[in-house]
């Protein structure tokens, strides 16, 4: 469940979008980015959606005709539990990778152009080795053998017989780990265009240092705010292969769930309504946000 | 009666390049004082001083008598209109100018009446909904004055306040700031390159250069006496008279060897003796430009033949540059009648120039290098 992630969140436009026919100079800027989003988004997404709604072929395929039997069987006892792991931790990874990219954007942007470029070059040092290899280097830090279990151990900080590995700790760490950059750069871009006389105003009006940062500095990063959000809250929640590396047979995601009827179940339908789930949980909070990023660009402020 | 706002041996480098040195300045309540000087002369650097954005490298900041040199800006009674406005652009007006009042945790009723005042006071009630973006410069402008002055400030900074705007609509602003002065009462500290600006508003005037602040004084005392050559350069237009003493009449004058002119009465409004190196500074409005040899008395005033070398209408006046001997000399003559003369100077013809002694003012400093401020005859 990755290409999600290339849904593009932040919309060309700044100012509020005129209502009108775009000329043919328009259309043609637009065209392609259209037909991308029909094929790889419209058209994948309908078809899961469609396959939700045909019944099971036992060979391992889909049947012929239409049922709605599969949408029944989503009623599982075993999913709420697991619907409910996956949504508290993307959301407290988001929360987490928010929380720490914020500061670090704050000071990125603050910092001069030349140690800029060398932070910056930190924050995407990861991107050059491998996602996968990098969750099985997270496994070998935290193996019951590995050094960092040994010295907390050693250190007295934990006892012999908690692990680090293979739980919901685990996930959220690697989780937080993998898309903490993802929340960096969008929020470091904003910070850049952030006009930084604004919190010297701030402060001149009377405000503490950390009151002008969250009344003035927020708003004033609120768009990369949201791309971050949705850029490591998205992918967080359809996440497959860090749970099922470093997490355990209690602390599935519905990534794994939707894997296991692939490939262990052969049961096309069933997966399809699983991520037709997830895709609604998905794009349900997208659209309500930027319904309401329409409005507050169209109406004024309220005195 | 102590100083209501003070510099106290203000010093201030940025690593190791000093930005502003010695600068002791007092401003009294109620006052708009300015500060004048050509860019990059640390007027900035000394009113984020005195806002507490920057902790001088030495000296003091007082207000009201007390040190607030170590007080960080949100402690101080102080108050900026920043150059660029730094309106807050996800606030409507309304909430731009209540953002002082909601941080001191006023009361509903308070924000709303005090907000409220301050629309009145820069006439802008039926824009309180708008947001910045959907505002003029001259509307952006005054909503940042009306933000600064709702929390009722000490004294008020102004940074270039009317750089941004239009030639027009500054002088139309330069008003409203009159206005808006004397209706609040506040003490204003006002920063500009702009010397008409300065003049037109400000009861007092601080010229500064290089980081030093070179001459304080009314309107009047900077543009009818500066101290120093860069001073009169500056503020207004002049042209400058070198030569040695020759000697003294009496106690009002003396006769200085000019190096271009010849010999010339100056007024003696400071200690001279014979033989000393001299700058007199003389404003171009203070000669008169005549076609015949006037009958002058030698000993109160002066008179040298000079050639015209080019002549700008201006409307209300004419700017003339003439030649006598080696000295380019700028002229400006108010003209009542310009049309009804039959035969106006022109380029090329021979004239007479004329000042009395005490149109001329003796500098304590010259610098060669400040010639390079005078208007100049474009070729
Ligand atoms: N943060 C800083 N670090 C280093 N040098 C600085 C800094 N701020 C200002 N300067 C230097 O200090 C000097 C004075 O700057 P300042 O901004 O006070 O000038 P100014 O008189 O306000 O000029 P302007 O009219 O252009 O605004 C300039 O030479 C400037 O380059
Ligand atoms: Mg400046």
């Amino acid at each position: 469940m990755k290409p999600l992630r290339s849904i593009k969140v932040s919309p060309v436009h700044d100012g509020p979008l005129k209502p009108g026919r775009l000329d043919r100079r328009e259309w043609a800027l637009t065209l392609p980015t259209i037909i991308w989003l029909v094929l790889l988004f419209a058209v994948p997404t309908a078809l899961v959606f469609l396959i939700a709604l045909r019944p099971a072929n036992p060979a391992g395929g889909i049947g012929e005709g239409w049922t709605l039997a599969t949408l029944k069987d989503l009623m599982q006892p075993a999913y709420p539990a697991i619907i409910w792991r996956t949504v508290w931790l993307s959301v407290v990874a988001t929360a987490i990778c928010l929380g720490l990219a914020l500061p670090v954007a704050y000071y990125l942007a603050r910092l001069s152009r030349r140690s800029r470029q060398w932070v910056l070059l930190l924050v995407i040092l990861p991107f050059w080795s491998n996602f996968l290899i990098r969750i099985f280097a997270w496994r070998t830090v935290l193996h019951p053998d590995g050094w960092l279990k040994q010295g907390l151990v050693f250190l007295r900080l934990m006892p012999e017989d908690a692990t680090l590995l293979y739980n919901s700790g685990a996930i959220l760490l690697v989780l937080v780990y993998t898309y903490l950059p993802f929340a960096i750069l969008p929020l470091y871009a904003a910070a850049e265009k952030f006009d930084f006389a604004l919190l010297e105003a701030a402060r001149d009006l009377g405000a503490k240092r950390f009151r002008a940062w969250c009344t003035v500095f927020l708003p004033g990063v609120s768009r990369g705010l949201l791309t971050a959000l949705l850029v490591v809250l998205i992918p967080a929640l359809g996440s497959y292969a860090i749970p099922d590396l470093v997490g355990g047979p209690g602390s599935e995601m519905i990534g794994n769930k939707i894997a296991q009827r692939v490939f262990s179940d052969r049961n096309l339908p069933h997966a399809a309504g699983l991520s037709a789930l997830l895709a609604m949980a998905v794009m349900v909070p997208v659209i309500v946000m930027l319904l309401a990023r329409r409005d507050e660009s169209k109406g004024g402020g309220r005195p | 009666m102590p100083a209501f706002f003070e510099f106290r041996d203000i010093g201030h480098q940025f690593g190791k390049t000093p930005v502003v040195e010695k600068v002791n300045l007092s401003l009294n309540r109620g006052e708009v004082f300015s500060l004048v000087g050509p860019s990059g002369c640390g007027k900035t650097t000394l009113l984020r001083i005195a806002a507490g954005f920057i902790q001088p490298t030495r000296g003091a900041v007082l207000l009201d008598g007390e040190d607030i040199t170590a007080l960080p800006p949100d402690k101080r009674k102080i108050n900026t209109v920043f150059q660029n406005y730094a309106l807050f652009p996800h606030l409507s007006v309304f909430e731009n100018i209540a953002f002082g009042l909601r941080v001191a945790k006023k009361s509903k009723t308070d924000v709303t009446r005090a907000v409220g005042e301050m629309l009145e006071l820069i006439d802008l009630a039926e824009h309180a909904r708008k947001k910045p973006a959907q505002l003029s410069g001259g509307q952006k402008q005054r909503v940042a004055i009306a933000r600064a002055l709702v929390n009722q400030p000490d004294l008020l900074l102004l940074d270039e306040p009317l750089a941004a705007l239009d030639l027009k609509l500054r002088q139309r602003m330069l008003l409203e700031l009159d206005r808006i002065h004397e209706e609040v009462g506040t003490t204003f500290l006002y920063v500009t390159h702009d010397q008409t600006e300065a003049m037109s508003l400000s009861d007092r005037i601080g010229v500064m250069h290089q980081g030093k602040l070179l001459q304080v004084g009314t309107p009047a005392e900077i543009y009818e006496s500066p101290e120093s050559s860069f001073v009169a350069a500056f503020i207004g237009d002049t042209n400058f008279v070198v030569g040695k003493v020759r000697r003294i009449v009496d106690e009002n004058r003396f006769v200085l060897e000019a190096e271009c002119l010849g010999e010339i009465v100056v007024w003696r409004d400071k200690p001279v003796a014979v033989g000393d190196q001299v700058t007199v500074s003389i404003r171009p409005e203070k000669f008169s430009l005549q076609k015949t040899r006037p009958a002058t008395n030698g000993e109160t005033s002066n008179s040298v033949p000079c050639k015209i070398e080019e002549v700008i209408y201006l409307g209300p006046q004419t700017r003339y540059w003439v030649r006598s001997a080696d000295q380019l000399i700028s002229v400006i003559q108010q003209h009542a009648n310009y049309l009804l003369d039959e035969t106006p100077l022109a380029w090329g013809d021979e004239a007479w120039l004329t000042w009395r002694a005490n149109d001329g003012f003796m500098l304590n400093a010259y610098r060669e290098a400040d010639e390079a401020l005078l208007t100049l005859p474009d070729d």
